[in-house]
């Protein structure tokens, strides 16, 4: 085989690699240019939320943690270009995880009330934005009196599920090693208390009931930090007293705020 | 030949050397990266990509020209063995451009924690927007043919055929080695007897087999976070063409050594395992219709089939990219969440 002949071969075949590898690459063609394609963006929970008419306010206390779950929606052909979200809360601290996110993604925006704030009403604007385009969503929460004295009880209920889910369901990737960060939630609902603890992968929602054996329950629901808006696993513990098993539940619809 | 009573106990006995040898390697197989992958986290640990952007941004600053190094020693080696004609340089090279398929039995949200460090020298090639880990696709094949009949049973395989083909992999190169060595400490001028009057590479074959099942393996692990696998198919399958190249390279130098002896051999045995006549006629029509022979038999032949081969496969994978199948998180989840449903996770 002559030198010339290797080379039109190997050149026939570099050019027919690279383009493949081009057309690959190549952004799909559509009229508008990717960076500015529509979209909405959508918040969950809605708050505050149109009951007969009336405005009804969810509530927080001082240094709770308000977590808004932020999706959006591509109105024309899946984009390959995020969208950026922001958020503006006045008498707040506000972070936000995943600020990048394409469709199928979550956002989370947390809004945390300041001392200056109890009695106040808090307001969220959720913004997207993708080159030129931008949508936005305005969330109302109102800031109550109170602080979080739940913690020590929901962490001991907390402690109980994780040792049964390491054991029982290792596919979830929880172990007693997992490091959970708890913030208090509902703090005007008394009988049954609620509490939300998050690790690096799960939302964890864990709820009990204050009453006497065999009513005691606890259950929790889990949901996928980051690609779920709502829970996608749910136990319960039928009685806490009696040390029962924790047992698989139906799963809530939605997140609880 | 007739087997004497000493001949058929030797070769039992070996046998089952082979097999306690195969037993073992295989659980190292899946073993080692597990033990391997728990110590390196403490050194490389796992960064979440949605929480922690900054550090894995970071990271990969120092990560990237490091990867693409590698990636160079690698290319480097395998080159210069086979333009040297060291063999062994070449072997090396392509075991460490197998290597980083190991990084897939780590499960962690940024690929490079732990075990996955490994995969360093895939850097180059991790580019979400071209899929370039997929270029190799068409390696499936035989899995998809083998695996969705079961599944449509509602029967699982995925995982017993990978663990089958890494154990039958090792078997055949185990029984390669020690049929290799028995042949050197009987003085015989060529090896040409038991496994090698079925394969006359059969340590290659073992070893293109055995990283088949490890592919295999490690396109079907699940990433945390929702992330999905991209395979490695692609570097299987440079890796398998690169055996192929210094099988043929061999087999090239032994004929220039012994025509006549080589000849007779290879009359006997197949190159690598023996395929019915027309598949044997599809699979060398590219050579046949590139070099007007049935085989290359100069160093610029064989890297005129290499190149030839390795388009032509990427160009049979390319559909697999273009059409962004399969769908949902990728092959980790092909056919399906449930036996008997196929169809994505993310369908269900």
């Amino acid at each position: 085989m002559s030198n010339k002949r290797l080379a039109a071969i190997l050149g026939g075949c570099i050019a027919v690699i690279v383009a493949i590898v081009a057309i690959a690459a190549l952004p799909p063609a559509s009229g508008e240019t990717d960076e500015n394609s529509a979209f909405h963006i959508d918040v969950i929970p809605e708050t505050p939320e149109d009951i007969n008419g009336e405005p009804f306010f969810k509530y927080s206390v001082v240094g709770q943690h308000f977590v808004f779950l932020v999706t959006i929606t591509d109105e024309g052909q899946e984009s390959e270009v995020p969208v950026h979200v922001s958020a503006t809360a006045p008498g707040a601290e506000v972070v936000i995880y995943c600020k990048d996110i394409f469709e199928g993604e979550v956002a989370e925006v947390v809004v945390i009330p300041t001392p200056a704030s109890i009695g106040a009403t808090i307001e969220v604007t959720i913004t997207g934005t993708r080159g030129s385009v931008t949508d936005e969503k305005v969330a109302s929460f109102e800031v109550a009196e109170g602080e979080d004295d739940r913690q020590e009880y929901a962490t001991e209920l907390l402690d109980k599920f994780v040792s049964w889910l390491a054991t029982n369901h290792p596919e979830l990737g929880i172990t007693a090693d997992t490091t959970w960060n708890g913030t208090m939630v509902s703090p005007v609902w008394l009988v049954v208390s609620h509490y939300l603890f998050f690790s690096e992968e799960w939302e964890l929602h864990i709820e009990w009931h204050i009453m006497v054996p065999p009513y005691d329950w606890a259950k929790i629901d889990l949901r996928h930090r980051f690609d779920e808006l709502a829970p996608s696993y749910a136990f319960e513990i039928s009685s806490v007293d009696a040390a029962s098993e924790p047992v698989p539940m139906e799963v809530p619809e939605t997140v609880w705020r | 030949m007739e087997l004497t009573r000493s001949r058929t106990g030797l070769l039992a006995g070996i046998s089952l050397l082979a097999v306690v040898f195969t037993v073992a390697l295989t659980f190292a197989t899946l073993q080692l990266p597990v033990v391997l992958g728990n110590w390196l986290s403490k050194y490389f640990p796992d960064i979440h990509p949605v929480i922690e952007p900054e550090r894995v941004a970071e990271f990969m600053a120092v990560a990237r020209p490091v990867g693409y190094a590698c990636l160079a020693v690698i290319a480097i080696l395998i080159v210069a063995g086979i333009v040297t004609g060291k063999r062994k340089l070449s072997i090396l090279g392509s075991l460490a451009f197998f290597l980083p398929t190991f990084g897939y039995f780590f499960a962690s949200m940024f690929f490079l924690a732990g075990l996955g460090i490994l995969r360093v020298p895939f850097v180059p090639f991790w580019d979400p927007s071209t899929n370039l880990m997929n270029f190799g696709d068409i390696s499936y094949l035989p899995y998809m043919a083998l695996v969705y009949p079961f599944w449509l049973g509602g029967i699982d395989i995925r995982e017993v055929i990978s663990w089958l083909v890494i154990g039958i992999g090792l078997f055949i190169f185990v029984l390669g080695t020690i049929t290799w060595f028995y042949g050197r400490l009987q003085r015989r001028k060529a090896v040409d007897f038991w496994i090698y009057r079925h394969s006359r590479h059969p340590q290659y074959l073992g070893f293109v087999i055995w990283s088949y099942g490890v592919m295999l393996f490690a396109a079907q692990q699940l990433v945390p976070m929702g992330g999905s696998n991209p395979g490695a198919s692609l570097l299987w399958l440079l890796t398998s063409l690169v055996i192929v190249w210094i099988a043929l390279a061999e087999e090239n130098k032994m004929r220039k050594e012994d025509r006549e002896a080589y000849l007779q051999y290879r009359a006997h045995a197949p190159f690598m395992f023996r395929v019915p006549t027309f598949v044997s006629a599809v699979l060398t029509l590219p050579i046949k219709l590139l070099l007007k022979k049935s085989r290359p038999e100069t160093g610029k032949e064989l890297v005129a089939t290499f190149a030839v081969y390795t388009t032509l496969l990427i160009l049979l994978s390319s559909p697999f990219v273009f059409l962004d199948w399969p769908p949902g998180i990728g092959w980790s989840d092909w056919p399906g969440f449930i036996p008997g449903l196929p169809g994505p996770i993310m369908n269900l």
